[in-house]
């Protein structure tokens, strides 16, 4: 079917940086994204979940391990949605003609996401000012449990839209009836069959996760409360690698959904993108080997090897995405065809820039980490 | 013609823009205003070692946080959204021109966000003097994702030099950026002073309490005396074709025909009068009297105030969404000769999805979703129907083509895109505008 007469053109400008310049920026802008990501919807459920079956025991270590994991939700939502700006910026620039066109046929939800957004990262600040009390004896762990999950429902909507979006920009065939249905973007895209086992991909990685994090939020804590660390380390590994010992099922369920000739591609074995996926595959296989050690025997050092070994994983994994994006994207626009005028001053900016930032951002964690008790308001 | 057009109905897709994007600028200006409100104030009380004043920017900081890293970061991504998917041939020149310095942006946006949490964060946590230094570097990195985004904002009304270049730095170091950079600054800056007022009457101490209104309300000062006179160096650098129908516009009122951009005009100077009179009286004369709910109300004010001046910020465009280069449909000026040669719908991908060709009414409903829908809708915001009046298939055609771009007689030139289509579709169009017109039921 000869689909070219509704893709639209890209605007008659050249692309301001070399496409594998612009390629990575939209592949490590997305990986970033997403890190903080899987903490939010992972968090939310996992928070809520704990609360419930911790019942009320406030002193019981699951009880403070999600009271804890609760505490941090807001900055991972906010580093959600700042990281959320690169891959989006990227994704307009090179794949504009089909992510413009999928937005616009299913705009109602696509603009929706931003009130599902803002009452569930409002709900994760209710928890922590409303909700919880600085005698945690006095807090109802049900109503907490209750607003992290509706918060948890909400992102998990966002993430579906989301979803939906990125599967419908690939599928053009299907734009000018959903048009037909609704000119008003009141379309919505489930006809795809890759689309649930990818989105369970990705739900499931949230939760593997969140574990590995409530282990790393035990590796602080070593010293100071031993026990307390030594139970989130261990359950947090082990549901590292049990969630990621089923995602190894889900993943291949994903990858035979897929057309015969990308999955051809993807285990071919003698091309980047085959080496890329096999190399996810091992790694996760290691992770998981790793966070069963960890779970094991508490050890720190395990739990941080399995955490870098995840990602890892989840650097491969987004790696493949963009493989599996850019293959099926090819038959309708070719961004490779583009003129190129790097703007190589500006690029030189931001380039600087960026290692401003990091060096800022190194400064800014010492100076907030490294107390002056003698000098603080507390004691002043 | 490239893409599918998201038909909104009532207020039209623009107006979708409009309601995020005035809500997004009340927040996001408090992010950089409020930066040196909370900056400054710290250093009031760092100084006066007034332990009442910190308590106040302590409890001012978490409203600051809730407001300003969920509401306004969140505000700031539905524009992106609301954007492209209303003008996506508009927002797709926008990226692939200035793709690093949104990029760059982002870059100054993560600091901006990393040091608010670190700020609020660390109270109690870090000495007085490393804290107080955390303010002092919020506000610079607010202050330059201001210095980026203002760029690419002002670059759409005077896109200058780049329009040959297409250099970026010409685009965004054009002519209005430093005017509108200054009274943007001084904007939030006031926008900072009513922000802190809702939280300044909430407190229980009288003095402190009527001390820091009275505080809030100088917030409002620059804005006053110094916005001005940036406006009128701002409006000295607008297109001369865009001023001559702003005063047009005034200079018709007296007889009820003024143009909206004189309407706009009109209804933020009142807005803002209204604001100065309202700080003058209140907080500032009368701090002990200024409460919460007056501080709610001025609020909603300054709100109503910030819409409609962006709002005429963005009448000032008309008919373009890059000034010179591309209209608010989409349509790039040098496309227009050829389109109306060749016509509009022989190339048009999306215009052609699900319409009968040989219906001249649908090809003509298309035609006006496609040149007119940018800013009018059937007959809700801007209603064509309302418009069209009782006007004919024929005189509708004389209108058409009197906005020949060629026609320097065209009094709708500075607001108006010229009808990008060949002669057979505007006879189209003309039929498709005629047919709204309701039926004469009395025969």
């Amino acid at each position: 079917m000869d689909l070219t007469h509704i893709i639209p053109s890209y605007q008659p400008l050249p692309l301001p940086a070399p496409l594998w310049l612009l390629n990575v920026l939209l592949v490590l802008g997305f990986y970033l994204h997403v890190l903080p990501m899987n903490i939010v919807l992972g968090g939310t459920l996992m928070a809520a979940a704990m609360f419930l079956k911790a019942g009320p025991k406030p002193d019981s270590p699951m009880y403070r391990s999600a009271r804890e994991l609760a505490q941090t939700l807001p900055v991972f939502v906010s580093f959600t949605i700042t990281q959320g700006i690169v891959p989006l910026l990227f994704l307009q620039l090179l794949y504009g003609p089909l992510f413009y066109t999928s937005s616009i046929l299913m705009a109602g939800c696509w603009i929706g996401i931003i009130v599902l957004l803002i009452v569930a990262y409002y709900g994760c600040y209710f928890v922590i000012y409303k909700l919880f009390n600085d005698d945690s004896q006095k807090e109802n762990g049900l109503a907490i449990a209750a607003t992290l999950f509706v918060s948890f429902c909400l992102f998990l909507l966002i993430g579906f839209i989301i979803s939906s979006n990125m599967h419908l920009m690939l599928h053009p065939e299907k734009w000018a009836e959903m048009y037909k249905h609704s000119p008003n973007g009141l379309n919505f895209f489930l006809g795809d069959k890759q689309q649930i086992p990818r989105f369970l991909h990705f739900f499931f990685s949230s939760i593997a996760m969140t574990g590995l994090f409530i282990g790393f939020l035990g590796t602080r804590k070593k010293e100071r409360d031993p026990e307390q660390a030594d139970w989130m380390i261990k359950k947090g590994s082990l549901v590292y690698s049990i969630v990621s010992t089923l995602q190894i099922a889900i993943g291949f369920h994903f990858l035979f959904s897929l057309p015969q000739e990308i999955r051809e591609q993807f285990m071919s074995g003698n091309s980047l993108m085959s080496y890329v996926f096999i190399s996810s595959i091992a790694l996760a296989v290691i992770s998981i080997i790793l966070g069963f050690s960890a779970s094991n025997s508490g050890s720190v050092k395990f739990l941080k090897s399995t955490m870098h070994t995840a990602f890892l994983v989840v650097l491969t994994m987004v790696i493949s995405r963009h493989f599996l994006r850019s293959a099926m994207a090819a038959p309708f626009v070719q961004p490779e065809k583009l003129s190129v005028e790097p703007q190589w001053d500006l690029l030189g900016i931001f380039v600087l820039s960026a290692v401003g930032l990091i060096v800022y951002l190194v400064w800014l964690v010492k100076t907030v980490t490294h107390n002056n008790p003698t000098q603080s308001h507390s004691n002043s | 013609m490239n893409y599918p057009i998201w038909i909104v109905p009532g207020i039209g897709g623009p107006w979708v823009i409009g309601i995020i994007a005035i809500i997004h600028i009340f927040l996001s200006h408090f992010a950089v205003g409020g930066g040196a409100f909370l900056a400054l104030i710290e250093w009031i009380a760092y100084k006066r070692n007034d332990e009442r004043i910190y308590t106040y920017v302590k409890s001012h900081s978490r409203f600051f946080i809730l407001v300003t890293t969920v509401a306004g970061a969140a505000t700031g991504v539905a524009i992106w959204f609301s954007i492209s998917l209303v003008s996506p041939d508009g927002t797709g020149s926008l990226i692939q021109s200035f793709t690093l310095a949104w990029a760059l942006e982002y870059l100054f946006f993560v600091a901006e966000l990393a040091t608010a949490f670190a700020y609020y964060y660390s109270w109690d946590k870090i000495s007085k003097e490393k804290h107080l230094l955390l303010a002092k570097w919020y506000f610079f990195m607010s202050v330059m994702t201001l210095a980026v985004i203002n760029g690419i904002l002002t670059f759409m009304l005077t896109p200058g030099k780049w329009l040959d270049s297409h250099y970026w730095l010409h685009g965004v170091l054009n002519e209005t950026y430093l005017p509108s950079l200054f009274i943007r600054l001084f904007i939030m800056f006031a926008i900072a002073g009513m922000y802190g007022l809702v939280t300044a009457t909430r407190i229980k101490d009288e003095d402190l309490r009527v001390y820091l209104v009275k505080f809030c309300s100088k917030w409002l000062l620059p804005v006053f005396f110094l916005g001005p006179i940036v406006t009128l160096w701002y409006l000295s650098q607008v297109p001369q074709v865009t001023l001559e129908t702003v005063f047009t516009g005034i200079q018709s009122s007296g007889v009820g025909n003024f143009s909206v951009l004189a309407r706009a005009l009109y209804l933020s100077l009142v807005l803002s009068g209204t604001v100065l009179l309202f700080a003058f009286f209140g907080p500032y004369l009368n701090p002990k009297g200024f409460t919460f709910k007056i501080a709610l109300l001025f609020m909603a004010c300054g709100l109503a105030t910030t819409g409609t001046t962006e709002w005429m910020r963005e009448m000032l465009r008309k008919p373009y969404v890059v000034y010179g280069y591309m209209y608010s449909n989409g349509i790039r000026k040098s496309q227009v000769e050829k389109l109306r040669q060749d016509g509009f719908l022989t190339d048009a991908k999306w215009a052609n999805v699900n319409t009968d060709p040989t219906s001249s009414k649908q090809c003509g409903e298309k035609l006006f979703q496609y040149q007119c829908m940018a800013c009018h809708t059937v007959d809700g915001y801007r209603s064509i129907k309302k418009l069209i009046g009782d006007r004919d298939q024929e005189s509708i055609v004389s209108f058409l083509k009197m906005m020949d771009p060629k026609n320097d007689e065209n009094p709708y030139k500075g607001i108006m895109p010229p009808f990008a289509g060949n002669e057979a579709e505007t006879k189209m169009l003309a039929e498709y505008l005629a047919s709204l017109k309701p039926k004469d039921t009395t025969q």
